[in-house]
């Protein structure tokens, strides 16, 4: 950590400051998607609309009530989402019917081509898994310690929740969250490569 | 084919399952029958096989898990894409 690392007035915000904060919190989510969210929907644009309907449907599985954001001050310094693995397939059933609405009539076919090429590159996820889907650092703020922080309130939400699985999937090419995860106990458990779009993703795991 | 046997006649298929195991008011994807990708398929197979553009806005995937609740969706569609064409 840096002379600036974190100190002070920093704490975790409830699902409810989201509307605060969606603004800054979306570009942050949308950067962190990367590179497969443009893989999937060919556009960031896209991902940033997507995220933010999901996000403010309080009955989507993918809303706010899986999100934990952290700010110093009044400023959302980065967030995660994270959920149990029984609830990721309806979670992305929701997120690509919020896709649908986004491109409009005729979209299923050309997203369903591009999900068929993605769909191996993550390995499935168990049900006892509890699963971070997101997490985010406003990169202003990155090198003072936040990722740590969202990644230990993670792991420990979700061993007080009862989980004893954290997994999550990252890009091969992303070395900073590589580095924050293997420094948490996360090790590489498989290795997938999609070689249309020449992503490669590290499924991870750690166990309590 | 009607919608409720063609959605029906896809699920079977794509999920290797036997038909007495597909019934209308199985939840597709509670079962494991259906997941995002099939359903990607199963919108697309419709849109073409019944030359319909299915209306989905406001529709949340969870309602329409069942064979009955999707044909209902399919016949509304092709009724207001009917109207358009009139």
């Amino acid at each position: 950590m840096t002379a600036d690392a974190v100190i002070g007035d920093v704490r975790f915000e409830p699902a409810s400051a989201w509307m605060k904060h969606r603004s800054d919190l979306i570009p942050m989510l949308v950067a962190a998607s990367q590179p497969y969210l443009s893989a999937l929907y060919g556009e960031p644009r896209a991902g940033a609309a997507i995220f933010a309907a999901l996000m403010a449907c309080g009955t989507s599985e993918f809303s706010v009530g899986h999100a934990q954001i952290l700010c110093e001050a009044a400023d959302p310094r980065g967030c995660y989402v994270a959920l149990s693995g029984s609830q990721l397939p309806a979670c992305r059933r929701a997120e690509l019917c919020e896709a649908l609405r986004y491109f409009g009539a005729g979209a299923a076919s050309s997203l369903g081509k591009r999900l068929a090429l993605l769909s191996s590159l993550l390995p499935p996820v168990l049900d006892s898994d509890f699963y971070l889907s997101k997490l985010a650092v406003d990169a202003a703020s990155r090198g003072r310690g936040f990722g740590r922080l969202l990644l230990d309130h993670y792991m420990e939400r979700g061993r007080r929740m009862g989980f004893r699985r954290f997994r999550l999937d990252v890009s091969q090419d992303n070395h900073a969250a590589r580095r924050l995860y293997e420094a948490a106990a996360f090790r590489v458990i498989e290795r997938r490569h999609s070689a249309p779009f020449d992503l490669t993703y590290l499924a991870m795991l750690a166990e309590a | 084919m009607e919608p409720a046997a063609f959605i029906k006649d896809f699920v079977i298929r794509r999920a290797a399952q036997d038909a007495h195991l597909v019934d209308d008011d199985v939840d597709l994807f509670g079962a494991g029958l259906l997941d995002s990708l099939g359903l990607l398929e199963l919108i697309s197979a419709i849109e073409q096989r019944f030359d319909v553009v299915l209306d989905l806005s406001g529709i949340d995937f969870e309602q329409v898990s069942r064979i009955g609740d999707f044909a209902a969706l399919v016949e509304r569609s092709a009724r207001a894409c009917q109207v358009d064409q009139a």
